[in-house]
């Protein structure tokens, strides 16, 4: 017998977390049962998983289970969940999925209604198992996890400054490194250098041209690898002190270890190099761009790591600090009169190098997934560097990406120095990650948006609809981590048999099965089963209702229009928002005919206009603010993050600080501004507190440090703090910006409010407060345009 | 740049004193000579021994020894060790001089002028004195920058840049130091008796042409005091190559130094104006019985008949003038009847050239026949060159092509523009035009020379080449006396001298002339690890550096190679060197576009640093593979942008990468056994990779040398296109030995990077209307059908240019042949040296024949045949060979001795020894059929740039005795008379050196004296000698005297020699046995019966 009770479970944990321990939400809790419905939902039917998420630590969960899972019989395959019947007697579990009857094995025996195995619990709808000593299937029983691997990738075609903070950031990150992780040094300018790190005669690198493309078998064989590198790569670094003597390639590095070391072994090598690292020295022609061939660096890169037994844990990390004018993956040419393409360009196909990127891009997306291997892009230059055409390739991966506009700057410094913090900081980056979805018969799955690849495993579950990567039952992800969220889209489409009434089953059930390396280094499955209800949506509008999820709701279509708007020519995003927005108010509003005052909605859409406001506003729809890396950026992120951020980014967080009362959420409006208040603004990418005219002013004479206006010292502090629990909690690290009203840096926040005061509605500004110079609609006025057309329309 | 006024012009430190003499700088016989000594140096491309003559002479022999040993550190010059006459100062002698600390040279000696100034030693102020010019007009500058002679750094430098053949002497830490004789062997062989035997070198020819003969004048004329210097040269002096009447020098040592043959110096001297002593003239060889009959015929020359198989024995008197006969055997007149008769004594065989001899260019308006080119003279500059420079294959020129084509005689001139000069020769004169540039022909571009005729009171002048009337620039205006010369023509070198040098004008220049750069490639594969080869390549490098030409102008850089290359970065801020590896060796690209070649003074520690650890670096390296080709590629890609020289240091096959190579010598093996006639194919390039690869490097100025220290095949055919393209050659060390190899491979390096070159050069040889030039053979690159590219140049190159007709050329005209080289100086200037050469029209074939140069013609011989082996059969090879010999005869017997009887084998006495000579070709290395097919390979690549002095010894080597060089009693040559190369003179008991400028095969005989071989070998029984030799100098007279004659003909060979031992009954006595050429061998005639068979088959055509 089922213990759980399918509709509670989120219910009560939605109030705690969020996104529940399961890490799972829906943009519909209760889905209609035909296609026909569904359509009339307006929002598609999508699913947000953080398959790598640490659950809450107060939350009781119990801890990974030391043996493997119980599976179903095949083809549903689907794993022993609470959901189940069990007939303890019979010791038989029927797959709630596909109600195939399973023998539990022998050493179930035991089981008993009293004595229940964790993965039955009923607050266990996700567990997780750990699997095999060294994870990684196809080796067997060697005792220890393979140590993870990082090869940094950096430019050099930067000047000594920033090359200096590079330096000195990977000073901060080898430091950081566990002892036992391999390390490897790729630098690149006009040519690549891949340093081997295990010479200890001199500084010995192998160079290679940044005009040609090399294929990974070119390189193996040119690095001496080929053959040699996969049976030979070692499980660990090689025997105790057996340093490299001289010799070149003496048998005990005759391996990828001679360019892979653990860091213990080759801190001291490390250090030197970046002590004598310079700038690239070739010369720059006037007029021109420094040449730099990032396309061959990363290939090189990721051919090294192909000599890696597959299924290692490697990452490239790539610090860039400008655009690849060379060879294969060359975004613009290295004549200065030639700028990098814009937003423009690309729609009017006037981008001549862009196509050429993306296949390069997408070659090496494909070789790295095959690998397993993560591209991780830290992109630190005032123009652009080509992440546009990187994107594929970090995304497949999974790979993180930061853009900031140097090395000295702190979204660049802190986060590069996240990736290597262990504890609570950690980032929980894991490698390997294969997701798996298991659905009951009416429901397929049309794809994933977010940082996968498709296996292209052909299952009973694809639909013939496909958004984003689809058209498989499984996916891959080289890298994920404790944020990393996956959206689900799917299709209701009900077979004849289950259509008719008396057999329909009120719950539906979906199963993620995610197995990946954690980054203790043992392999784990995770399964999350999560179970919902069918209503029949043509009668039971409420009930549809009941389920929605507004912020869901927004998030993955703020992510579908992304892609569409990738995908498609000629897609014009706001109107299609402004088409769903009215379809979906009228099919869920309440209004009377040509009474546009009377329009009403669920509390639970009442955010939902507002979430599409901001979005038509937002970086994800007018791109043209940005270049082509910027979106590319935003893109990546709102994909691969939670809801609760990736709404951040969409529709920004005010919190206003001051005398009269507590810290409080206020409008995001420019009525929110206040000459006494501080207002600290959360868009994700950027955490701005803007001081009122007043506010400053008392700060700019000294009252914080007077004793007796110890107070205002207090309130100065408020936001500084909470903006910090921002910043701590977050990757990328975000830009905090501190300004002044009427200061220059205050169009951070300017651009993000409501213009419900422009200088045409100049009639009554309130002293203090302040006016946005635009021409766009305020809020107001595009609701009132929405109640009229619905009510006009129908 | 052009214009640099002379003076400052990098050196002659000591040209002051020069510059008073007029004229040819003159050294006094045994005299002033001190006070020359650097300009000397630094002048003279001395063909040894760039130390100033005075160096070694400015010991006494009593001084000396103490000198060295005091002195370990040589001033240059001293080091090497200045024979008179003697080819290139003893390479390999590490000889600590001090000519410095040797101060009164010649104190008590009688007949040494005091000498004022040490030589060398602190550059007395001379030194930094520059060059007063001449006291002729402006702008002709006594050469006193030589080309190569540099900065008057020089002068103080060990190695004088032109100090001819790599001469270890000065080096402190000589490679060798440890095995060879030469290191062990300091003081004695450098040293003292260098200096003791020295005089006569410098003696110098008299001064004033017009003295026919000088008696024979003690040693050392008593010019003392310091205005002996002056008087010297204005006062004829005799030669003095008295050395005999010196007093024998103290150390017990013959005169080391002494001209070989100097007991015959007397006759030297007298010069007979239009024809030389029979000695200078003719060959240089010939028993005197032959000559006797000659010798009376005065201007003729002696002529020699060698009776008939059947035929009468009389000498012939009726025959014309210069067919002497002689018989082939003494008793001929009575019983020759048939061949076997013919006493083997009697036959024409070389001799020895016994004296110096003096040759003056041109006299009363002709060219001279110049010396044999083996024989020992001293060149005077008098409107033809120098015959070093540029000799004809005869000496005077057929009026028409028909008659060349009957005389059977090739047409072509040897031009080897930076041959090393005698170190008595008069400098090369530098002439600087400035802004005006060269003087030229204004239709053909000739250079002005001596023969091109000033008309209409010097307002034009008439081209010797084309006949065009030109107008002559005013500035170079000057009135003609009554002889119809200009009158300042005495006072101008390119009026007077056959050879000067030009400062190029902008116009010649398309870039800055490049600096010196030097790029070392070494292979660090398994096998050139374990055979020693890269640790021998590297310490090579390492001492070699010092050699390098000074200046900040020179570079170098240094790339290693296996299966990738891996270049360096010196820079010094680096705090260890920087390996860049570049493994594409598909398509390869130089990894640094800086630092990877920087100025030698900046980098000098860390590459020395980085050499020592090479070897270590790579002990363990498991890849057998080597890119030869593509680390060629990248070293060039690297020096792309300057040009220069290319060292590389191969060990293995090229197996990898672009222009890799295949054993092709296995296939070939099994095509020779099924008898394939394509045999010939695999002495070819197997592709064209190389060659499209080398004159890619010869575009961009980059010069290939390829040392070969190998063990297995590795194709030399394909290899050695590069190095021949691009102006370079290959030096072949097979089977390389760790033990004995490296001290020959360090001499080699340092004699390619100090002898006198030349780099981004171009040469075009001009001739009268009437000839034109048919081809250029040699190591360098042609792009257009007229001149010939050489990235590089150097003084043991030879071009050989060939001639056809395209008109009569007129009997009353002389025929002018003009030479002209572009070239860049090591040190950077831009210069265009030009050689002329004018000879008399014949039309009498007699005149052909008695003028023909048989060295010069066997040289051609041997170009063309070694031409032609890749792509003919051996056998036909040698049939033509043969044939061109029989040819030649037959046409001399049928138009120039009619009269004789058939019976008679005549032969012209210029030519008398080419059957001996082809003889020796058809036996060579090159042209026997067994053999390895990379011994073909580098033989035939040997002989392409080979010189004429080097071209008979290469075929026709010098057998030596050396177990009985202490009983030796004619005591006036180093090296004793060389025996007849057949196997009676070689005894059981005996130990004999052959060589043949390459190798020296030591043969041991089964009965050697084990005392003997205790002294020599330091064993004492044949069985514990060891398989590598590496001749070491042991404590006795035997030994020293040993290693003397080896350092006494490496010097002259400006080679190092292979020594091998060779023992009877093993295959290396064989082999040693196959270069007696005078044997019979299975299937080849023994010299005998080649002259019969020549003689039958003269017979067969006469009839």
């Amino acid at each position: 017998m089922s213990a759980a009770d399918p509709s509670a479970a989120p219910a009560a944990a939605a109030v705690a977390d969020p996104d529940g321990p399961d890490a799972v939400r829906l943009t519909w809790n209760t889905w209609p049962r035909s296609k026909v419905e569904a359509s009339r939902c307006v929002v598609p039917l999508a699913a947000t998983i953080s398959p790598a998420r640490v659950p809450d630590p107060s939350a009781a969960s119990p801890p990974p289970l030391p043996y493997p899972p119980l599976r179903c019989k095949p083809p549903c395959s689907a794993l022993l969940n609470p959901f189940a019947r069990v007939d303890f007697a019979a010791k038989i579990w029927i797959c709630p999925l596909c109600f195939s009857r399973n023998h539990f094995p022998p050493h179930y025996a035991a089981i008993s209604e009293s004595n229940v195995p964790a993965e039955l619990f009923p607050q266990c709808s996700t567990v997780e198992y750990i699997v095999g000593g060294a994870g990684v299937p196809g080796v067997g029983g060697a005792p220890a996890p393979p140590p993870p691997v990082f090869l940094f990738v950096i430019d050099t075609c930067v000047i000594e400054e920033e090359l200096e903070y590079v330096k000195m950031a990977m000073r901060k990150a080898v430091a950081l490194l566990p002892e036992h992780a391999l390390v490897g040094l790729v630098t690149f300018g006009t040519q690549v250098h891949l340093h081997e790190l295990g010479f200890s005669d001199l500084s010995k690198i192998y160079v290679f041209r940044g005009t040609k493309e090399i294929s990974k078998d070119q390189i193996l064989d040119q690095l001496g690898l080929a053959g040699a590198g996969r049976p030979g790569f070692p499980k660990m670094p090689q025997q105790p002190g057996g340093p490299q003597v001289n010799g070149m390639h003496p048998p005990s590095t005759a391996g990828v270890n001679r360019f892979l070391l653990p860091v213990s072994e080759c801190e001291c090598a490390l250090s030197t190099l970046l002590d004598e690292l310079q700038p690239d020295q070739w010369p720059v022609e006037a007029g021109n761009r420094a040449i730099r061939c990032t396309g061959v660096a990363l290939s090189v890169a990721a051919g090294l790591l192909g000599a890696c037994m597959p299924g290692t844990g490697a990452r490239i990390i790539a610090l860039l600090g400008g655009p690849c004018t060379e060879g294969p993956g060359m975004i613009v040419s290295k004549d200065l009169s030639e700028p990098v393409r814009s937003h423009k360009d690309l729609d009017k196909d006037a981008a001549p190098h862009f196509q050429k990127a993306i296949k390069f891009y997408d070659g090496l997306a494909k070789q790295l997934v095959s690998q397993g291997h993560v591209l991780d892009v830290f992109a630190s230059a005032l123009d652009q560097v080509g992440l546009a055409e990187m994107k594929v390739a970090i995304e497949r991966t999974g790979g993180l990406v930061v853009l900031s506009e140097s090395f000295g700057h702190s979204v660049f410094k802190d986060s590069f120095k996240r990736i290597f913090e262990g504890g609570e900081q950690s980032l929980g980056l894991s490698f390997n990650g294969t997701i798996e979805i298991n659905c009951s018969k009416d429901i397929k799955v049309q794809g994933i948006i977010g940082p996968c690849t498709s296996l292209e495993k052909k299952g009973a579950v694809c639909a013939d609809t496909v958004v984003g990567q689809g058209n498989t039952a499984a996916w891959k992800m080289c890298g994920l981590d404790r944020n990393t969220s996956l959206t689900v889209f799917f299709d209701v489409s009900p077979s004849e048999r289950s259509s008719q009434p008396g057999h329909q089953n009120p719950h539906l059930y979906i199963q993620f099965v995610t197995s990946y390396q954690h980054p203790e280094g043992q392999m784990r499955i995770r399964v999350t089963t999560i179970c919902r209800k069918w209503v029949d949506g043509s009668t039971n509008t409420e009930e549809l209702v009941e389920g929605f999820d507004q912020e869901t709701a927004a998030v993955v279509l703020a992510r579908y229009i992304s892609l569409k708007m990738e995908m498609e020519e000629e897609f014009d995003a706001t109107r299609w928002l402004d088409r769903s927005l009215i379809r979906l108010c009228s099919r869920f509003g309440d209004y009377r005919k040509d009474d546009p005052s009377s329009f009403s909605l669920h509390s639970n859409f009442s955010l939902f206009p507002q979430f599409m406001f901001n979005l038509r506003r937002s970086q994800f729809v007018q791109v043209f603010n940005n270049s082509p890396d910027e979106t590319a950026y935003f893109r990546m992120l709102l994909n691969r993050e939670s809801i609760t951020n990736s709404v951040a980014m969409i529709q920004p967080s005010l919190i206003s600080f001051s005398f009269d009362s507590p810290p409080s959420p206020v409008f995001l409006d420019v009525a929110s501004i206040a000459a006494d208040r501080i207002l600290l603004l959360d868009a994700y990418f950027s955490v701005v507190i803007f001081h009122g005219m007043t506010i400053a002013q008392w700060r700019n004479m000294g009252y914080q440090n007077q004793p007796e206006h110890e107070q205002f010292a207090q309130l100065l502090q408020a936001p500084h703090e909470d903006a910090q629990m921002i910043i701590e909690g977050r990757f990328p690290v975000p830009r905090l910006v501190v300004c002044d009203q009427h200061g220059s840096q205050a169009r951070f926040l300017l651009a993000k409010l409501n213009p419900s005061a422009t200088y045409n509605s100049a009639h009554d500004v309130a002293p203090g407060s302040d006016i946005i110079f635009t021409d766009d609609v305020s809020f107001q006025v595009f609701c009132e345009h929405l109640q009229r057309l619905l009510a006009v329309q129908s | 740049m052009a214009s640099s006024p002379p003076q400052q012009q990098p050196p002659p430190p000591f040209a002051a004193q020069n510059l008073t003499a007029q004229g040819p700088v003159q050294v006094p016989p045994g005299s002033g000579a001190g006070a020359l000594p650097g300009a000397f140096a630094n002048l003279q491309i001395s063909r040894g021994a760039a130390p100033p003559p005075g160096a070694p002479r400015g010991l006494t022999p009593q001084q000396a020894p103490p000198a060295f040993a005091a002195r370990p550190g040589p001033p240059p010059a001293a080091a090497r060790p200045a024979f008179p006459g003697s080819p290139p100062a003893p390479p390999f002698v590490r000889a600590p001089t001090a000519a410095t600390s040797a101060s009164p040279p010649f104190g008590g000696q009688p007949g040494l002028v005091s000498q004022p100034l040490p030589p060398f030693g602190g550059p007395p102020g001379a030194a930094s004195q520059p060059p007063p010019s001449f006291g002729v007009p402006p702008g002709v500058v006594s050469q006193a920058p030589p080309p190569f002679g540099g900065p008057p750094a020089a002068v103080s430098q060990a190695p004088p840049p032109f100090g001819g053949p790599p001469a270890t002497a000065s080096q402190a830490p000589s490679p060798f130091v440890g095995h060879t004789v030469a290191a062990s062997q300091a003081a004695p062989f450098g040293g003292p008796l260098v200096a003791g035997s020295h005089p006569p070198p410098f003696g110098g020819p008299p001064v004033a042409g017009s003295q026919p003969a000088v008696p024979p004048r003690p040693t050392f004329p008593g010019h003392s005091g310091p205005m002996a210097a002056a008087a010297a040269w204005t006062q004829p002096t005799p030669p003095s190559f008295g050395a005999p009447q010196q007093p024998p020098p103290p150390f017990g040592s013959r005169p080391v130094g002494q001209p070989p043959f100097a007991t015959q110096s007397a006759p030297v001297a007298q010069q007979l104006p239009f024809m030389g002593p029979p000695r200078a003239n003719a060959p240089a060889f010939g028993p005197p019985s032959w000559q006797a009959q000659g010798a009376g015929s005065g201007a003729m020359q002696p002529p020699m008949r060698m009776p008939g198989i059947p035929g009468s024995m009389q000498p012939n008197t009726l025959g014309p003038p210069g067919t002497p006969t002689i018989p082939y055997s003494p008793h001929a007149g009575t019983q020759v009847s048939t061949p076997s008769k013919i006493d083997p004594n009697q036959i024409p065989r070389p001799m020895p050239e016994s004296s110096v001899i003096i040759y003056e260019t041109r006299q009363g308006g002709q060219a001279t026949i110049p010396p044999a080119a083996s024989s020992e003279f001293i060149v005077k500059d008098t409107g033809n060159c120098s015959p070093r420079l540029m000799r004809c294959t005869v000496n005077q020129i057929p009026c028409t092509g028909d008659l060349l084509t009957t005389s059977g005689m090739p047409l072509a001139l040897m031009v080897q523009p930076f041959s090393l000069p005698h170190p008595s020769e008069e400098p090369i004169q530098l002439v600087d035009f400035g802004e005006m540039g060269p003087i030229r022909c204004s239709r053909c571009k000739a250079y002005i020379n001596p023969f091109m005729k000033f008309v209409d009171q010097g307002r034009h002048f008439i081209c010797n080449l084309c006949g065009f009337r030109n107008d002559t620039p005013r500035d170079y205006m000057c009135n003609l006396g009554p002889d119809g010369r200009r009158r300042d023509a005495d006072d101008r070198p390119e009026l007077s001298r056959g050879t000067v040098e030009f400062v190029a004008t902008k116009e010649f220049l398309v870039r800055d002339p490049m600096p010196a750069v030097y790029f070392f490639l070494i292979d660090v594969s398994m096998n050139a690890i374990q055979t020693g080869a890269t640790a021998a390549a590297c310490s090579a490098i390492a001492q070699a550096i010092s050699d390098l030409p000074e200046g900040p102008r020179t570079m170098v850089g240094i790339a290693t190679f296996d299966s990738a290359i891996h270049f360096y970065s010196l820079k010094r801020a680096q705090q260890q060197p920087l390996m860049l590896i570049v493994p594409d060796v598909q398509d390869v690209y130089t990894p640094l576009q800086t630092d990877l070649i920087l100025p030698v003074s900046e980098c000098r520690e860390n590459l020395e640093q980085l050499l020592e650890s090479i070897p270590n670096m790579f002990e363990n390296n498991r890849v057998a593979d080597s890119a030869f080709g593509a680390a060629m590629k990248a070293g060039f890609l690297a020096m792309k942008s300057t040009g220069g020289k290319l060292l590389v240091f191969q060990s293995v096959l090229p197996s990898l990468g672009v222009g890799s190579l295949s054993a092709r010598e296995a296939e070939g093996r099994a095509n020779i056994t099924t008898g394939d006639k394509e045999a010939h194919k695999l002495l070819q390039p197997v592709d064209n990779t190389l060659k499209t690869m080398a004159l890619e490097f010869a575009e961009y100025q980059v010069c290939v040398d390829v040392f070969l220290t190998t063990q297995s095949y590795v194709d030399i055919a394909s290899i050695s296109v590069v190095p021949q393209t691009t102006g370079g050659r290959v030096y072949y060390y097979y089977p390389f030995s760790a033990l004995s190899d490296p001290a020959k491979l360090f001499n080699d390096l340092r004699w390619n990077i100090s002898r006198p070159q030349g780099f981004e050069a171009v040469m075009r040889v001009r001739c009268s209307q009437g000839l034109q030039v048919q081809d250029y053979f040699g190591n360098f690159c042609k792009r257009v059908p007229t001149d010939i590219d050489l990235p590089a140049i150097d003084s043991d190159k030879t071009v050989m240019v060939t001639f056809k007709h395209d008109d009569k050329l007129p009997e009353n005209v002389e025929c002018g042949f003009q030479c002209a080289l572009l070239y860049t100086t090591v040190y950077g200037q831009r210069r265009i040296r030009v050689i002329n050469l004018s000879l008399s029209c014949t039309n009498l074939l007699a005149n052909l024949f008695r003028c023909a140069d048989l060295e010069t013609q066997f040289a051609c011989f041997l170009k063309q045949a070694a031409n032609g082996i890749p792509t003919s059969p051996l056998p036909r090879i040698r049939d033509e060979a043969t044939n061109t010999c029989i040819n030649i005869l037959q046409s001399y017997r049928k138009h120039c001795a009619s009269v004789t009887s058939s019976g008679q084998l005549i032969l012209p006495e210029a030519l008398k020894l080419l059957p001996l000579y082809t003889l020796a070709l058809v036996k060579s290395v090159g042209l026997r059929t067994d053999g390895r097919l990379d011994d073909h390979s580098y033989w035939i690549s040997l002989v392409s740039s080979i010189s004429v002095v080097l071209a008979v010894p290469l075929v026709f080597p010098r057998l030596i005795p050396i177990h009985d060089l202490i009983s030796r009693d004619d005591d006036d040559s180093l090296v004793p008379s060389p025996l007849m190369l057949n196997s009676e003179n070689v005894q059981e008991d005996g130990i004999y050196l052959l060589e043949n400028g390459e190798d020296g095969l030591i043969y041991l005989g089964n009965m050697v004296n084990p005392a003997t071989l205790e002294q020599i070998f330091g064993v004492s029984s044949l069985a514990a000698l060891p398989v590598q030799l590496a001749l070491d100098q042991f404590d006795n007279e035997l030994s020293r005297k040993v290693n003397e004659v080896v350092n006494e003909i490496r010097r002259q060979r400006c080679s190092y020699l292979r020594l091998r031992l060779c023992r009877r009954g093993e295959p290396s006595g064989d082999f040693f046995r196959s270069f007696l050429i005078e044997d019979k061998a299975p299937g080849v005639f023994s010299y005998v019966e080649f002259l019969v068979h020549v003689h039958r088959q003269i017979q067969s055509k006469m009839t």
